[in-house]
């Protein structure tokens, strides 16, 4: 009789067959129809910036994994998904210097230090933005680098237009024109119609988490909705704090990147109302007109406390743990 | 078993559909467990070489339950072997010899008659394992065998699709089981007799057992996961380290439930074992009658499901069974499933980092943060694992089964679990008193 030699393991021996790659390619469907828009608006300059996040974020990644001797980890796309990300977040034209120091800073540092994917304690790609807009703010304010385009249609950030003018300024822009995605910002964060289709996908895939995307919308809706209600002649509606800036890029691609948010809902829900308020807050108060990066990062930095909010295990009980055998 | 609707929780279900119960011609040998691991053994009562006729009483288990040849040959051996979840104990082989020779059944007469201690030995010996042991074996039975109890749990359901075995006792042997049953409640007194049934037969199962609590359940794994519906029942949470006997809580399968009948009132003992064998590459699931002890080498050679080297054969089913290290397993009592997988649907789990993605958190029915607790086992820190609850998983598997960075979860659990157990043994008992 042939000898047989059965492969034997513990179970579970099935798996629903997701991996972590396919997430990462539901990220890049979701980013594409924003993309597409921006790349038709704002032609060769824009796209040359995409190009080069993601190109010099994949280099960055696959140099930082030979220079530890690590596995190489591209095949994960997380990479190329973060470099896309940096792309669509840095404004179109910006220097090509500034697009791969922001990628050098999210990959190497804010990334592959703290051991790759899964390890971070910040998302990559808020930290690399954060340092390039605290180091060289004016050369990433849209305007400044759009000067000799012609768009048709108001080419000033939204929410800096509010903050350096205030309310009428904030009144001169249509919602209309903010919603279909004629306004001025990152390279494509502005088209908000455009990244809901891209959300709705990845909502409807489970790929980034509903509990964290509405809690955070609702959160900038509802906390500037009451600075709105107390003083209307200062504060600006909260439509405008959604449609504008890039709230609703942010509500879907960062706040939502599973790393760097807690698991469990509750927790989640705090988390995303929490990050609402910080950005609501940092737009109020703070230099920069648009706080969401900084507030998710706070919100980052909370993430392992806020996630001890959760249900008890069942039959836990730590005092009683003897064991008699 | 993709998924577009990522959102939902991923479940995995059971099919209405159950078809036909295949009867299998009986092996050419035969492999029966006389011992249990934790147990005194009991020493058998046929010698090798001699003849033995299908359904002859050939040894007792320690558990008090009856052992019967379930073929007619030849004892070739008697020795130490393994049983199917890998623990070494003492087993009898029959080599069969000729067609079935049965043994002229002595059901029991005027069961009003005979007293409780008799019924008993009776029952014993016919080989059904009662929780209610004669007064005769006290001293032989194990401490945990002694405890008292005050809930009997029937699982009328099957822990995971596509095992199609215990939910079948409509179809199957109706009345065998609700004559059981009423054995059961005679014998129980006070205690609580819940049977489990599957939702979808609660109408029928409640106009077949008159006075005894029928508890529905849904036809997915989550649902009839044994320890949850423990849980479910009594609100007692039996843990890794624990059993149900410790907390008054005794579980029989319908399948036993409904032998009791068979073998007092007919006189028959227990010989056929029903089991669910699927394949991915077969386009259904087949139920099969077979002989206890028969090698799942002959299951799967009558049902032309080939096996070469490389894949796995699962005795349970896909998310909770045991891989098996040869063709030579044999079917014992507790098994319900044989599910073959080919080498190419393997699924190959990594040490690849947790992306937190929540979906494990999401599914796990004790609420175990898994993903932290995954960490906790894969660097070594088995103290804080189980101080975050990993001695509460079910071993319900879903948590391995849906992490997209394909992490051994539940294989974690357990190896935290296991790891410290050892922790504490090796623990100087005054330190204890300090942890
Ligand atoms: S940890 Fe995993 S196997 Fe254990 S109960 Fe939770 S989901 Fe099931
Ligand atoms: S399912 Fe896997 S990747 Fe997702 S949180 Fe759990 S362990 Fe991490």
């Amino acid at each position: 009789m042939e000898m047989i030699k059965l492969n034997v393991a513990m179970g579970p021996h099935i798996h629903d067959g997701s991996r972590a790659n396919k997430i990462m390619i539901g990220y890049l469907v979701a980013l594409a129809p924003a993309a597409i828009w921006s790349a038709y608006i704002y032609g060769v300059a824009g796209i040359r910036s995409l190009i080069l996040a993601a190109g010099s974020a994949v280099l960055w990644e696959w140099l930082a994994r030979i220079i530890m001797k690590r596995n190489s980890t591209l095949h994960d796309l997380s990479a190329l998904v973060e470099g896309f990300l940096i792309g669509m977040i840095l404004p179109p034209n910006v220097s090509w210097w500034i697009v791969i120091i922001t990628t050098f800073f999210a990959i190497i540092i804010a990334k592959q230090i703290f051991g790759g994917i899964g390890y971070y304690p910040f998302n990559p790609v808020l930290i690399g933005i954060a340092i390039v807009s605290v180091s060289w703010p004016n050369r990433l304010l849209s305007h400044s680098t759009l000067s000799d385009f012609s768009l048709g249609f108001n080419p000033v950030e939204p929410l800096w237009a509010f903050k350096a003018y205030g309310q009428e300024a904030a009144n001169a822009f249509s919602r209309l024109d903010l919603l279909l995605g004629h306004q001025v910002g990152g390279f494509g964060t502005g088209a908000v119609l455009l990244l809901a289709i891209g959300a709705l996908y990845l909502l409807i895939r489970g790929f980034i988490s509903a509990s964290v995307f509405f809690s955070y919308l609702l959160g900038v809706y509802m906390f500037q909705g009451m600075f709105y209600l107390a003083n209307s002649s200062v504060n600006v509606h909260p439509d405008f704090y959604i449609l504008g800036g890039m709230t609703f890029f942010a509500a879907t691609f960062l706040a939502s990147n599973f790393t760097t948010c807690p698991v469990n809902p509750v927790a989640r829900i705090i988390y995303g109302a929490g990050a609402g308020l910080l950005t609501v807050l940092i737009r109020k108060y703070g230099v920069f007109p648009d706080g969401t990066i900084f507030a998710i990062l706070i919100m980052n930095l909370f993430h392992p406390l806020i996630d001890r909010i959760k249900k008890p295990v069942t039959g836990l009980d730590v005092e009683s743990l003897q064991f008699e055998s | 078993m993709k998924r577009f609707f990522g959102f939902l929780k991923p479940s995995i279900t059971f099919t209405d559909w159950q078809g036909e119960v295949i009867t299998l011609d009986p092996p050419d040998k035969v492999v029966l467990p006389i011992s249990q691991p934790g147990h005194m053994p009991f020493n058998p009562v046929v010698e090798v070489g001699e003849t033995v006729k299908t359904g002859q009483f050939i040894a007792m288990l320690p558990s008090r339950t009856g052992v019967h040849a379930t073929v007619t040959g030849k004892v070739i051996s008697i020795g130490p072997g393994y049983n199917n979840e890998g623990q070494e104990v003492l087993t009898i082989t029959i080599r069969r010899e000729s067609d079935d020779d049965l043994i002229a059944p002595h059901p029991v007469q005027n069961l009003e008659k005979i007293s409780r201690e008799e019924l008993l030995e009776v029952l014993a010996e016919l080989g059904f394992g009662f929780p209610w042991k004669p007064e005769s074996l006290r001293e032989k039975l194990t401490e945990e065998e002694r405890l008292p109890f005050d809930t009997i749990i029937i699982f009328a359901v099957d822990t995971e699709p596509p095992i199609s075995v215990q939910r079948r006792f409509l179809t199957e042997f109706a009345d065998d089981f609700r004559e059981s049953i009423v054995a059961i409640k005679k014998l129980a007194g006070d205690a609580r007799v819940v049977v489990v049934v599957p939702d979808s037969m609660a109408g029928q199962a409640r106009s077949l057992l008159k006075d005894v609590d029928i508890y529905p359940v849904k036809n997915s794994t989550l649902d009839t996961n044994p320890r949850m519906l423990i849980h479910k029942i009594t609100h007692k949470f039996i843990g890794f380290y624990d059993s149900p006997r410790r907390h008054g809580i005794v579980t029989l399968s319908a399948e036993d439930v409904a032998f009791a009948e068979r073998c007092l009132h007919k006189g028959k003992s227990r010989t056929n074992k029903l089991v669910t064998v699927w394949s991915p590459v077969m386009d259904k699931p087949v139920t099969v009658r077979v002989r206890l002890g028969t090698p799942v080498r002959h299951i799967l050679s009558s049902l032309s499901i080939s096996v070469s080297s490389g894949d796995r054969v699962i005795f349970g089913g896909p998310l909770m069974g045991i891989a098996q290290p040869d063709l030579d397993s044999c079917i014992s009592l507790s098994t319900d499933g044989v599910y073959v997988l080919p080498a190419s649907r393997i699924t190959h789990f990594y040490d690849e980092p947790c992306i937190n993605c929540g979906r494990c958190v999401k599914i796990c029915p004790v609420h175990i943060q898994v993903n932290i607790v995954g960490r906790y086992a894969e660097f070594g820190l088995f103290e804080q694992a189980v101080q975050r609850g990993s001695g509460s998983c079910v071993e319900c598997g879903l948590c391995a089964y849906v992490c997209p960075s394909h992490r051994p979860l539940m294989q974690y659990m357990r190896f935290a679990n296991i790891q410290y157990k050892h922790i504490l043994e090796s623990r100087p008992a005054d330190e204890e008193e300090g942890a």
